[in-house]
């Protein structure tokens, strides 16, 4: 199966599940969770049932598109089920089935894998899905999100959609996967990784990128002071993504790392504040 | 009596807590069935990483019957002069619910009062159960608590199914949202997952024959016999420590094994590496043969053998791309000498108070350098370049992706870079003993560099203020002071580390002292003596004795502490103790210990007198070479003449100038036991071996 009839049956099987299908986020993110319909998603009471891929950047992971797994953007399909339904382990288990995954021959393990985001002040309780010693998901039962206790509590099943790919194409080298039968993954992005390694490792410019993450906060707070809480939303994804880049670049010191993360915290701490004060209807 | 079967069935326990978690079910359980007088032969634990189960065998049927009494109004408000009752004992034994004919006398302090006396019958069992289980759970202790649901309830990981069947009999059992029946669930990958249960009597066969074994021994002995078996096939060994043990027997219902094969293209990365990447990356199990390589590993798949090799290619195919990772930190490393990483330490911070590891480093040096010349072991300059060499690899990228292969990087990377063999073996022992009870270093640059590094760290740590409380112990010093105690002693290390640490605070210009010396002092104290007690079994009256002596020599305490445990049984040295409590007691508060012989008066305080310079003489030699077994034979000599001291000499005599002299000359004779330790705590009668 290639990666997009996995994105395609992906979609299916979670349609049928009462997911609403979406999009990736258009500003960078390092994960499916920081898109909005994810963050927002699983604040306030209301069920909420989304599926979507999610294109997630991590400067540090670069390798100059040198090694097979680890990769600078990986693809992410994000699954979030609020409330979780109470056999939500199977249905997870029997999506994997559908994409021709025979259970019974593999080796399933859900490895204990407490999941948190300094960064969004979010935690969770969940597992790491190993399939013959491959991690391929993240299954996380959220407990808190942008600071806040969250009731009912979400389910977010992140599947690495290029693991998944080597694991059902039995390949060893993601540049080695089919996009579709006649586009390789490597023609689609090892160029893409080789470049942006150089430049979140060597290149890219620390003044302004500084600069920008100054403005960026400010701007974040200023729409949050006029109740603009989607737009302050935008700015603090861009604040964590800045961060990330200058993380790469090492410029980063260990103590100044602890009050970036802090800064960007609070920023979504304001955001799902402002959110929830609003009133999540109007959402 | 049937057996009581109690099942929690969840969502995937970490495997590393099941085990602690399941131990607190059965002593609450065995606690709440106590508490409600239920009788029973024993508690039966199993566990999976799926379920927590009790199986209570032999349980009662019915509770035992409860007599009940209830104190009443006095007797002289209950009952009338002619002993018929007032209002107020017809009232009492109303609520009371007995006759009041029944009501009886019994005094109490002195005072009588009208007592209500009845025998509750005891309630059935299949009645209590559903008041006792439900709150075991919530008395369990996970180390995080989730939400799944809104039943109110929170727990490790979701609960899914309870099981509670009394014999044959279901026990309407309800947690939250969920209530008791006798349908399990086997192992997740079977097509029929449901098992319905019989009777409690036949839980663990029908869960066998479901893939799931239920009781931990019998994973881990299937677990370990693999292990063997292939061990001995491939004539090598397997390399396994508890924690990966128990995410193996913990980790899954049904641990099947699976052997793999490292790929040939890895025959240059060191063996320590492969292993690394194969217990980090996939908990595999590695093997090393006698040729020191490591080609083959073993997984365990949770389910059933791997007939098609499927699991096993998928297992292969991981550890290849994982090892290449690996491969790729190891080149990389290589384009630069450790000795050259040592400056990228500054940029390290060790702790914010304590400077960086370059700081650390700088401290080692220093520290190790005065180790050689207070116990002339090692070569100052191997010492010196391992000191500065040790924390180098800690910035490598192999010990970034791998933290355990700190030091075992630094020993690979600095035999590749040339450096003396010495070197390169201190740089991976100055870690050691890495767990309690570990591994020692060997040579004596990595004893002096594990020694000025544990130092280091206990001394920096608790002049910041770090103090441990409970099981906060952020620095890791309990254990940092038990391997420098361990290794003090193992290898014989004659130094007062009470004295060196001044040395150690001396290198300290920089920090803030959050507290005083004596802390420090006090810690190393009691953390040696609680060495002494749980690691060497000296008992508490010799290690009493010991500490009133110096403390600051482990080794020479220790020495000291095994002489005396032994000698303690021996009938000479009981009498030998009561003698020398003889002295002791009246010299406790005596302050000098100067006397003038002239001023005898008696023969036998003269003979005393004379014992005492010989066996002074000869102790002092004695405790130079640390020889006490000696030293104690020759304070045997003295017990018959301090006993016929006491028998002839009036030791508080009427003139003050003899009585004050005689003290004197006492208090130096306690003065030469003391220096071993004060006889006078020893527990000699029936002295527990």
């Amino acid at each position: 199966m290639n990666v997009q009839e996995i994105i395609l049956q992906l979609h299916n099987f979670w349609r049928h599940q009462g997911c609403l299908i979406l999009h990736p986020y258009d500003v960078e993110t390092g994960a499916g969770t920081f898109n909005p319909a994810t963050f927002f998603g699983t604040l306030g009471p209301s069920p909420w049932r989304v599926g979507y891929v999610e294109p997630s950047r991590r400067p540090t992971d670069g390798r100059y598109g040198e090694n097979p797994i680890r990769l600078r953007l990986h693809h992410q399909y994000q699954t979030v089920l609020k409330p979780p339904p109470a056999g939500i382990q199977e249905i997870y288990l029997t999506s994997l089935e559908e994409l021709g995954l025979k259970l019974a021959e593999h080796d399933v393990k859900f490895a204990e894998d407490d999941w948190e985001s300094p960064t969004l002040g979010a935690w969770g309780a969940g597992w790491q899905v190993w399939v013959d010693g491959m991690e391929i998901t993240q299954f996380t039962y959220f407990q808190q999100m942008g600071g806040v206790t969250l009731d009912p509590v979400s389910v977010e099943l992140t599947y690495g959609l290029e693991r998944i790919a080597l694991l059902l194409q039995e390949k060893e080298s993601t540049y080695g996967l089919q996009w579709n039968d006649e586009v390789t993954y490597k023609t689609l992005w090892w160029e893409k990784e080789r470049q942006f390694s150089i430049y979140n490792f060597e290149a890219a410019g620390v003044e302004r990128i500084q600069e920008m993450f100054g403005l960026c906060a400010e701007e974040c707070r200023a729409s949050l002071a006029v109740g603009l809480v989607f737009p302050a939303y935008d700015y603090a994804l861009k604040c964590s993504h800045l961060f990330n880049v200058l993380d790469a670049r090492g410029v980063i010191s260990v103590t100044e790392r602890e009050s970036f993360i802090a800064r960007i915290r609070d920023l979504a701490k304001g955001c799902a504040k402002g959110y929830l004060e609003i009133g999540e209807n109007v959402a | 009596m049937p057996d009581l079967l109690f099942e929690i069935g969840t969502e995937e326990m970490p495997a590393l807590e099941v085990p602690r978690l399941a131990a607190e079910l059965k002593a609450e359980s065995e606690r709440a069935f106590s508490a409600a007088h239920l009788a029973y032969k024993r508690v039966d634990l199993h566990y999976t990483p799926r379920r927590l189960v009790l199986i209570v065998r032999d349980l009662a049927s019915v509770q035992e019957d409860q007599v009940k009494e209830v104190k009443g109004p006095p007797a002289a408000v209950a009952f009338n002069p002619d002993g018929s009752p007032t209002q107020a004992a017809i009232g009492f034994a109303k609520t009371q619910g007995v006759a009041v004919e029944a009501l009886e006398r019994v005094e109490v302090e002195k005072k009588v009062y009208a007592f209500a006396r009845q025998t509750v019958p005891g309630r059935k069992t299949v009645d209590l159960l559903p008041e006792i289980l439900p709150p075991l759970v919530k008395r369990l202790h996970p180390s995080k608590s989730m939400r799944w649901d809104n039943s109110g309830i929170t727990f490790l990981r979701p609960i899914r199914w309870l099981v509670c069947l009394y014999g044959k009999e279901v026990i309407p059992v309800t947690l939250g949202t969920l209530r008791a029946s006798r349908v399990t669930r086997g192992h997740r990958f079977l097509e029929q997952e449901e098992v319905t249960l019989e009777s409690a009597a036949v839980y663990e066969t029908a869960l066998e024959e479901a893939l799931v074994t239920v009781d931990p021994q019998a994973r881990e002995e299937a677990v370990i016999g693999s292990l063997k078996e292939a061990a001995r096939k491939l004539k090598g060994e397997y390399l396994i420590d508890g924690e990966l043990l128990g995410r193996i027997v913990n980790g899954g219902e049904h641990p099947t094994p699976v052997l793999g094969h490292v790929s040939t293209e890895f025959i240059n990365l060191p063996a320590e590496v492969v292993q690394a990447t194969l217990r980090e990356e996939g908990k595999f199990v590695p093997f090393i043969l006698s040729d020191g390589t490591s080609p083959y590993f073993m997984g365990f798949r949770d389910g059933l053998r791997d007939e098609k090799g499927i699991v096993r290619a998928g297992f292969e195919r991981v550890v290849r791309a994982r090892l290449r990772d690996s491969q790729f930190f190891f080149d990389k490393d290589r384009h630069c000498p450790l000795a050259e990483r040592v400056r990228e330490l500054r940029k390290v911070i060790y702790d914010v108070r304590l400077g960086s590891l370059w700081d650390k480093v700088e401290r080692i040096r220093a520290l190790a350098g005065e180790i050689v010349i207070r116990t002339g072991r090692g070569t100052p300059a191997d010492i010196d370049r391992a000191a500065f060499l040790c924390k180098a690899d800690l910035v490598t990228e192999l010990v970034k992706a791998f933290p355990e292969l700190q030091g075992v990087a630094g020993k690979i990377y600095a035999r590749l870079d040339g450096e003396p063999d010495t070197v390169a073996v201190a740089i991976h022992e100055h870690y050691l003993p890495s767990f309690s009870g570990g591994e020692l270093p060997q040579s004596d640059v990595g004893i002096v560099i594990s020694l000025a590094d544990k130092l280091d760290t206990v001394v920096g740590a608790l002049l910041a203020g770090e103090e441990p409380t409970g099981s906060r112990d952020p620095y890791g010093i309990k254990r940092q002071a038990n391997g420098l105690i361990h290794l003090a002693t193992a290898k014989g290390i004659d130094l007062d580390f009470l004295d060196l640490i001044h040395v150690s605070q001396e290198i300290y210009t920089t920090i803030e002292q959050k507290v005083e010396m004596s802390n420090v002092v006090k810690f190393l104290t009691e953390r040696v003596r609680q060495f002494l007690r749980h690691y060497c079994n000296i008992p508490a009256d010799v290690i009493a004795a010991v500490s009133a002596a110096e403390v600051g020599n482990f080794y020479r305490l220790l020495r000291r502490a095994q002489v005396l445990t032994t000698w303690r049984k021996r009938e000479t040295f009981q009498s030998l103790v009561i003698a020398f409590s003889r002295v002791r007691n009246i010299t406790k508060s005596v302050e000098t210990d100067q006397f003038d012989p002239k001023l005898f008066t008696q023969e036998a305080e003269r003979v005393l007198w004379r014992e005492y310079l010989k066996v002074e003489g000869q102790l002092t030699r004695f405790f130079k070479t640390g020889d006490y077994a000696e030293a104690i034979e020759r304070l045997v000599v003295l017990k018959e003449p301090i006993d016929r001291y006491f028998d002839d000499v009036l030791v508080m005599a009427k003139e003050e100038d003899l009585k004050r002299n005689r003290l004197g000359f006492l208090s130096a004779l306690a003065g030469l036991f003391l220096r071993i330790g004060d006889f006078s705590v020893i527990v000699t009668d029936n002295a527990p071996s």
